[in-house]
């Protein structure tokens, strides 16, 4: 049996899919299962905080996906947003910590890199931009990479990645070391010095094929590759 | 350690921030939560041998109408397709017909049912308002006639109300199936295997509250936990 990878799921935030149902769903993108079923995982969406403890003791490792969470856009508030949030970053700390109690890995995306620093201690600075007037909302750009690290290894000091996010880590947790910044300061990647988890603001699961965005960005599916490789690994 | 039962899911496309994804109500994994089970969602076909290899039941979902290419018809107008998935049908007969041959449970409810009588040789009515003269859609409670001697008897009243979101309804049955409950008008609102705990509902259990739910509930547990006996 190949690896099983928890990919957790957002909550139906916006307006079409309140529209469709006008009821609490989950829901998330198909390039985080499409990715890790391309590089040998076996990708399900954990449906209940009630499990944890199940899901932690079947599942290989834990994927924490990007979302719109933190900062859910004010006009969506008063519909299915409020229940479904609070929902979603109660399964997320709690699975988190089941993982890391067991030593299995943990990868996060956007607001994956953003809970985990924050489930470790660290801060989370909302709405960046207005503070700092950089933008990273659909807007590729350079990082630049730690010797050493992960992504320094597969990809190189420098390399286009793509952006969608309007939060970034603030102060980092302890434990954590940044793996890769982008040039106008935020931090991009990070790993932990001891325990197997990785983490990235970008979104390498649409850095994949013959269309990875940005298109002169790198192939990053070798990164999932290597991910499920670390919970193959931590299987035995 | 608990039943797994492993849901799928809707499916959409959202063109703002690129892609497809895929969509589940919450009530679903709330119905298996009472159930005392723990629920998964499926996320990609090809792990369907491994959905079906590590769960020990599958709870085919609700949704829009299943392409009538799978059951031997035409579309006269593309139209008629509008709400049709393709990759969705596609993810859950592969998975319907594996669980089958590892003789799991499956609970199918709405479209579910109709995707179960499909996958087992059956037809659909495309428009059961018209063909029965009956109100189906919009969540409407009616009475439904329960066969002699099925399952959903062991749990539900004679003229239990159920409620009503369906547009279509079985219409020749699969194979190996029978119809446990009927509506007045003769419309399918239920179907049992004969030899497999696999079930299907018109109605929706998840949407059911008061003394119905305990009923739902219990037939959850009847399906992925008891099986028939």
């Amino acid at each position: 049996m190949k690896p099983l990878i928890l990919i957790d799921a957002g909550p139906a935030y916006d307006r079409q899919y309140i529209e469709k149902y006008r009821e609490p769903a989950w829901f998330n993108y198909k390039t985080y299962p499409t990715a890790v079923a391309a590089a040998g995982g076996t990708p399900v969406l954990p449906l209940d905080a009630a499990c944890v403890e199940e899901y932690a003791d079947m599942a290989d490792g834990l994927l924490l996906s990007g979302g719109s969470v933190f900062a859910c856009r004010p006009e969506f508030k008063k519909q299915c947003v409020q229940e479904v949030i609070p929902k979603r970053m109660e399964m997320d700390r709690k699975l988190f910590d089941a993982f890391l109690v067991r030593k299995k890995p943990v990868f996060g995306i956007c607001l994956g890199i953003q809970s985990v620093n924050r489930f470790l201690g660290g801060t989370v600075l909302y709405d960046f931009k207005l503070q700092e007037g950089v933008e990273h909302m659909w807007h590729q750009h350079l990082v630049e990479t730690e010797p050493g690290s992960v992504v320094n290894r597969m990809f190189g000091n420098s390399f286009y990645v793509n952006s969608r996010h309007n939060n970034r880590i603030g102060r980092l947790a302890a434990g954590l070391k940044v793996t890769a910044r982008s040039r106008d300061g935020v931090i991009e990647a990070v790993e932990h010095e001891s325990l197997p988890v990785y983490a990235f603001e970008w979104h390498p699961e649409r850095m994949r094929g013959d269309i990875p965005e940005p298109p002169e960005g790198p192939d990053m599916t070798c990164l999932f590759q290597w991910f499920i490789e670390q919970c193959n690994n931590s299987k035995y | 350690m608990k039943p797994v039962i492993l849901l799928t899911g809707d499916e959409g496309f959202d063109a703002q921030y690129g892609g497809g994804y895929f969509m589940l109500n919450m009530k679903y994994p709330q119905l298996i939560r009472e159930a005392k089970m723990t629920p998964l969602m499926a996320y990609d076909i090809r792990s369907a041998k491994d959905y079906a290899e590590l769960a020990d039941g599958l709870f085919l979902t609700g949704g829009y109408d299943i392409h009538v290419g799978w059951y031997g018809q035409i579309y006269q107008n593309m139209e008629e397709a509008a709400n049709v998935c393709i990759t969705r049908d596609d993810m859950e007969i592969t998975l319907c017909r594996l669980f089958l041959e590892k003789k799991k449970p499956i609970l199918a409810v709405g479209r579910g049912m109709e995707l179960l009588n499909v996958v087992l040789g059956g037809t659909l009515c495309r428009d059961v308002e018209q063909a029965s003269y009956e109100k189906h859609t919009g969540g409407a409670f009616h009475p439904v006639y329960l066969k002699e001697r099925c399952r959903l008897s062991e749990i539900l009243e004679n003229t239990e109300l159920v409620n009503s979101w369906h547009h279509q309804s079985v219409d020749r049955l699969g194979s190996g199936l029978s119809a446990a409950a009927v509506t007045k008008g003769g419309v399918i609102e239920a179907v049992e295997h004969e030899d497999l705990p696999v079930l299907g509902l018109a109605w929706h259990p998840e949407r059911m509250e008061g003394k119905c739910r305990e009923k739902s509930v219990a037939v959850c547990r009847m399906v992925f936990e008891e099986g028939w006996k």
